[in-house]
């Protein structure tokens, strides 16, 4: 498109050349530099962005004085009209002063030194920084008779307030969950942990995307193979979009194959700063609240926020029975199968009299009841999840009862096998995280099958395959089942029980670098403690 | 494999706890009916006085390692008996670990084919354990140590369960009065014992390159025997009290019948099955850790010296091997245990402490040779 | 990479398909083996019969079963050795014979008196069957005993069960498990001692006395006395009723003995064997017919002798039948020798059967009773006696 300017003219012939060659397809137009031109810079990104609606582009003169032409470009939606107004196109129109004799490029120097206040302003050459500048929601400025582009700072978009997390809901602690944005999520961080060794590092993944990333660790805290680690897989990944940090996820982990997550996320705040306070590396990823925390140990699926605030008993209790009822969904079924059709003999008497009783007039054999009891309940939770909130959870467990319920009065199946069923649906449910129950749902499927075929050691050789795996199972250097199989009583602290804050005075050892005292001797409380010593 | 450092160790605790799960297996086997049918009632003092022999085991190996550092027990034969005879002793060692593997595996299977799946062929309980073992063995020692402190772990579990179910049975004359038999009966009874604890604590001697403190390895080593040992002799006093000495001489696998003959509470009456998922763990860091110190023995000696890691093929070739033997030998449990009462003494005896007191001996001779020799030819 | 996933899929999808060709089995086609009678057959072999338990009856919540069904079925079978007749039964059974569930092997007099080695080999053998199980003679025919209804439980096995657990009540039965009489057989030169279990004149079950074996065939039995002597000299009276006959005036007297020890003091004189026998009762008075006021002390003292007394009698009843009447050693008095003489005992140990009968046994009785319950004083009315 070409505008009459009164002072440049049509558009010149050889610029019209310049910008088809520019814009066309496959052409690199990212180091492409900014000309002096002020219309074939306006040109070539309308030409690039193919005439977006949603490109404001303001042209005016500074200072109502026509020999300055300039030009504000901003994409609407990314962007805040209102700071673009008041700090911008004010500023610069309306309250402008300079001496007459000055250069183009002088003027552009002043106006960078003092004429627009924001906390943001910077110089930029090439077209490519220009354009992904603005789609990230700067303002661009433009001079005409200056090859260079100030960019200002003017980023506002909707966002989502700050609510609760729907997925890690406590009784006791904080209530605020990460957004989509990145800098609100890295303010939450910052605002737990107000130490300057907390360090920030940025990129970009993602080709099209080019979605924000942000490693957080802490400077002295956590190990510098780890970060070095973290960073070299990131830059590693050559992918279009990454639209959730489950991209990432899948990009940096260590073993693909295996079917338990080697790679926590979380909503919560307050769960990252704990994390990052031990050593790890949290990942946050922009468009999504869910952030990734590196290494992860295979004890902290069972872990959840709420045994940190509550007081310590709480915390043991709730984790041994989340234990417990982990094992349970995995194994019982396959237990029950085992019992039942291979070593009778280990149930009590009355107890085996009672199963034989209930499976008479059963068609199918065990296992085939258990396959298929399992099957319609986990059918009936899948269908639980898709239901509106109230109703989905009371379908789920009740619908199970009911059809089991019905199952056995019409001979299908029996009711110890109903029992067995629920408490395997119960027990899966008291787990926090879902990427280690669904790998809990898979694993218990293959145990009932080898209990099919073998009884108590097709079990015991099904557990066998599965610890040999999580034993060998890695997540950034640190082995999936630290501390328990590195044998580090110092670390037996925080696993299945939760002791006292004043008893957990060292970080992990394998995952923190150096530092690793966090609470002082002596903390222990009580009604004549005295002064606590000053140390460290 | 899934290691991210080339250099991979085992730390400490997990050093003992790896010794400790390996060594009080042993009872679980026909160990317990061997010696009742030798001692009847002093097998337990047959025992106490095997660990205490097998400390000095630890304390010559731990010494002849200490002058080689890094090097596993036939690398340092090269230099300390010349290349032929060092092949013969590694061919010797890869034998004798491959026998003790083929033990573990054998007793194992036994237990579960004749107690818990009796119709089910041996061959497939055969070939499924040793696909166990195998993929336990092509992770490595890491592994294999860390597997080690779950096994511990599950150990203790069922050692505080069998005792505290055999507190009702307590009956001292069947444990009394000491020396029944005499001196020198009690002296062969502990050398059947240790003709079963000696190949385990030989897989200390590829392994200790591996420690990672190197300095209380010693100490690491002999805790692991202290406790495995406590865990093995208080077994043998259990069975003696629960069953006495002449059941126990008559049955072939005593300890499951012990395990048969107890009850914790009225309501459970038969945990045997239980008992069994329990100690399965420390039979198979058994069987892992034999079937390891063969294979790598095995690379060692045939002119790959030098090599820490196992090749990917070593545990393919492992399994074959295993399950064709473990079919051939022990299928017929009359045979198998007339070779383990009757001639498994001694072949064992010599290679396992008679060959490290050897090379320590030599070692003690030649020691200025060596380190020379050593440092012209580099670590071949 | 992709084919080892289908491989493994395929591998683990075909698994459940083979179940049942080995080891598996629903624990529906399974019966029940709860109790074991074995008897002299017709023709000298032997006779099995088995205790099955109908799990619909049974069991706590029956699916459909009437009250009127009966919770446990008895079968029969025959043949020339245990094993045959055991594996006859399946002959007419539908299910399949399941013995883990045992508690009890009863074994009929006249087999008894034959030869059990066979039993004993068998039952110890078998993986299926524990060494935990009790093991009781009967006179007369097992089968009779097994068949009998039981009163309160569903079936005569646990009935069985249930009474030998709880015999130190009465102290008048003797009860042992399969491990522990197979230890006695298997010793030196102890013998073993199993149960009775019979019918009382009511017909009843009763566990009182014991059968004495000699080796592999049964001796004779004793009686309740000698069977009261025998557990004190094991050790194992405790929580059983004495009836003492009160000191003053002859009536009794029940003492509940709490707590009953015993040691044993050998020595070995001119290469003959003496034993002391050392007991120590402590018991309580629950129940007294006399008037006498046991509050004074020489009464007590009085009642303590007579407690001694009684209990010495006991145990002295149990020694002749060893010595004299059977000349077996099943008190095991071996034992003491084997653990506090050793060196003696290994030149005794081959002439112990003369030696023991001949062998001089002195009991030493001391009782002790701290409690009356909870009475201070007899019962005594006060009333008026008419007339005055």
């Amino acid at each position: 498109m070409r505008i009459w300017r009164k002072n440049t003219g049509w558009v010149r012939p050889h610029e019209t050349a310049i910008l088809e060659k520019l814009t066309k397809q496959g052409h690199d137009w990212q180091g492409q530099p900014l000309s002096t031109s002020l219309e074939l810079n306006l040109n070539v990104v309308r030409k690039v962005m193919g005439n977006p609606e949603d490109l404001s582009v303001r042209e005016f003169t500074l200072a109502a004085d026509t020999e300055y032409n300039a030009a504000v470009m901003m994409v609407e939606g990314l962007a805040e009209r209102e700071l673009v107004n008041e700090q911008v196109l004010k500023t610069l129109m309306l309250d402008v002063k300079f001496e007459k004799p000055l250069s183009h490029k002088q003027l552009f120097e002043q106006i960078e030194k003092y004429g627009i206040p924001n906390v943001m302003v910077k110089q930029n050459q090439t077209m490519g920084e220009v354009l992904n500048e603005l789609l990230g929601g700067e303002t661009v400025f433009l001079l005409d008779g200056v090859d260079r582009a100030l960019v200002i700072a003017s980023r506002g978009w909707e966002d989502r307030s700050i609510s609760e997390p729907a997925t890690e809901s406590i009784i006791r602690g904080p209530r605020d969950g990460f957004t989509e944005t990145l800098r609100t999520n890295t303010g939450l961080i910052r605002r737990r942990i107000k130490s300057p060794d907390l360090r920030l590092e940025g990129c970009k993944i993602g080709r099209r995307t080019r979605t924000d990333v942000v490693i957080v660790y802490i400077e002295g805290i956590a190990k510098a193979e780890v970060i070095n680690e973290v960073k070299k897989r990131l830059k590693r990944i050559d992918i279009d979009a990454v639209l959730e940090s489950g991209y990432i996820e899948e990009l940096i982990e260590d073993s693909p194959g295996s079917p338990f997550p080697q790679i926590e996320h979380t909503e919560r705040p307050d769960k990252v700063a704990a994390a990052v306070l031990e050593g790890r590396v949290a990942i946050l990823v922009d468009t999504t609240p869910f952030v990734l925390m590196v290494p992860t140990v295979f004890w902290q699926f069972i872990q959840s926020s709420e045994d940190y605030y509550e007081r310590y008993w709480v915390g043991s209790l709730a984790r041994m029975i989340r234990l417990l009822a982990y094992f349970l969904s995995i194994t019982l079924p396959a237990v029950y199968i085992a019992l039942t059709s291979f070593h009778q003999e280990m149930i009590p008497t009355p107890l085996a009299l009672s199963i034989a009783a209930s499976r008479e007039g059963v068609p199918f054999p065990a296992i085939g009841e258990a396959l298929l009891m399992g099957a319609t309940f986990e059918i009936l939770r899948e269908a639980g999840i898709r239901l509106p909130k109230p109703a989905g959870q009371a379908v789920s467990i009740v619908g199970a009862l009911v059809i089991g319920q019905a199952a056995v009065e019409a001979g299908i199946a029996s009711q110890a096998m109903v029992i067995v069923v629920a408490l395997t649906g119960i027990g899966s449910f008291a787990i926090p995280a879902y990427g280690t129950v669904v790998a809990g749902q898979l694993l218990r499927i293959i145990l009932v099958l080898l209990a099919g075929f073998l009884g108590l050691f097709g079990i015991l050789a099904g557990l066998s395959f599965i610890f040999i795996h999580m034993c060998a199972l890695q997540s950034f250097g640190v082995n999936y089942l630290t501390p328990v199989t590195s044998a580090l009583p110092n670390d037996y602290k925080d696993i299945a029980v939760r002791t006292p804050w004043w008893s957990m005075r060292r970080r992990p050892e394998k995952i923190a670098g150096q530092q690793k005292k966090r609470v002082a001797a002596g903390s222990k409380p009580g009604p004549d403690q005295g002064e606590k010593k000053q140390g460290k | 494999m899934s290691q991210t450092k080339e250099n991979f160790y085992i730390g400490n605790t997990q050093l003992w706890t790896l010794l400790a799960s390996t060594i009080w297996p042993t009872i679980i086997g026909y160990g317990g009916g061997i010696m009742a049918r030798e001692v009847s009632r002093d097998m337990w003092l047959g025992g106490i006085l095997a660990i205490l022999t097998t400390f000095v085991l630890i304390f010559v190996l731990v010494y002849t390692g200490k002058k080689f550092p890094g090097q596993t027990i036939v690398e340092y034969s090269h230099g300390l008996v010349g290349k032929i005879p060092a092949k013969v002793l590694g061919l010797v060692l890869v034998a004798h670990f491959l026998l003790g593997a083929l033990q573990s595996i054998a007793i194992y299977v036994h237990h579960i084919n004749d107690f818990l799946l009796t119709e089910t062929p041996f061959i497939v309980i055969t070939v499924v354990y040793v696909i166990v073992v195998c993929y336990l063995v092509w992770h490595g020692p890491e592994v294999i140590a860390r597997i080690g402190v779950i096994a511990f772990i599950m150990a203790s579990v069922f050692s505080v369960f069998v005792f505290v179910a055999s507190l009702q049975e307590i009956n001292l004359y069947r444990v009394l009065p000491l020396f029944d038999n005499g001196f020198p009966a009690v002296v062969k009874a502990s050398l059947t014992a240790d003709s079963f604890i000696g190949y385990n604590v030989m897989a200390l001697s590829m392994l200790l390159p591996l420690a990672a403190n190197q300095k209380k390895v010693g100490r690491s080593a002999a805790l692991g025997l202290f406790i495995g040992g406590i865990i093995f002799v208080c077994y043998l006093v259990v069975e003696l009290m629960v069953m006495g000495p002449h059941v126990t001489a008559q049955m072939r696998v005593a300890c499951m019948d012990l395990v048969r003959s107890i009850q914790i509470t009225t309501y459970l009456h038969r945990f045997e099955s239980f008992m069994l998922a329990l100690w399965y763990w420390s039979m198979l860091v058994q069987a892992g850790i034999l079937a390891y110190c063969a294979a790598l023995a095995a690379q060692q000696t045939l002119g790959m010296s030098g090599i820490k890691k196992l090749s990917n093929a070593a545990p393919i070739a492992l399994g074959i091997l295993l399950i064709s033997l473990t079919y051939l030998t022990a299928r017929n449990r009359v045979v198998f245990l007339n070779f383990i009462e009757h001639g498994w003494k001694e072949i064992s005896l010599p290679v396992a402490y008679g060959l490290p007191l050897l090379l320590a001996l030599i070692s003690l001779v030649r020691k200025p040779q060596t380190n020379q020799q050593q440092q012209k030819k580099g670590r071949r | 990479m992709r084919w080892k996933a289908v491989l493994c899929f395929l591998i683990l999808i075909s698994l459940p398909f083979q179940a049942g060709c080995w080891n598996a089995r629903e624990i529906d086609e399974l019966a029940f083996v709860l109790g074991i009678g074995l008897d002299r057959g017709q023709d000298g072999g032997v006779k099995v019969t088995v205790l099955i338990a109908n799990p619909s009856a049974a069991s706590k919540s029956p699916t459909g079963g009437s009250a009127q069904e009966k919770s446990f079925y008895i079968a029969t079978a025959e043949g020339k050795t245990f094993f045959e007749a055991i594996r006859n039964m399946a002959t007419f059974s539908s299910r399949r014979i399941f013995w883990a569930h045992n508690k009890v092997i009863v074994i009929g007099e006249k087999l008894a008196r034959s030869d059990i080695t066979e039993i004993l080999d068998f039952f110890s053998r078998n993986p299926e069957l524990r060494l935990r199980t009790w093991i009781a003679v009967s006179p007369g025919e097992a089968e009779k005993l097994l068949a009998a209804p039981p009163e309160v439980e569903k079936d005569p096995a646990t009935s069985i069960e249930n009474v030998i657990s709880q015999r130190v009540w009465t102290g008048k039965g003797y009860g042992v498990m399969l491990k522990d009489f197979l230890e006695d057989y298997l010793s030196t030169a102890t013998h073993p001692v199993a149960s009775r279990l019979s019918f009382d004149d009511s017909g009843s079950l009763r566990l009182s006395g014991a059968a004495v074996f000699n080796q592999n065939k049964m001796a004779g039995w004793l009686d309740e006395k000698e069977t009261r002597g025998l557990l004190w000299l094991k050790g194992e009276f405790r929580s059983s009723i004495i009836v003492v006959p009160c000191p003053l005036d002859g009536q009794p007297l029940s003492v509940e003995v709490v707590h009953g020890e015993v040691k044993y003091k050998p020595q070995v004189r001119n290469g003959r064997p003496q034993l002391t026998v050392m007991t120590h009762a402590v018991g309580n008075l629950s129940e007294q017919a006399c008037k006498t006021d046991f509050t004074h002390m020489d009464n007590l003292h009085k009642l303590e002798m007579s407690l001694s007394a009684v209990i010495k009698d006991e145990i002295n009843a149990a020694i002749t039948a060893a010595q004299q009447k059977f000349k077996l050693d099943f008190p095991g008095f071996n034992r003491p020798f084997h653990l506090q003489r050793d060196k003696e005992w290994h030149q005794l140990v081959n002439k112990w059967p003369e030696l023991f009968k001949e062998m001089e046994v002195m009991v030493e009785v001391r009782s002790n009773i701290p409690r009356e319950a909870l009475f201070a004083i007899p019962l005594k009315s006060k009333k008026v006696a008419p007339g005055q």
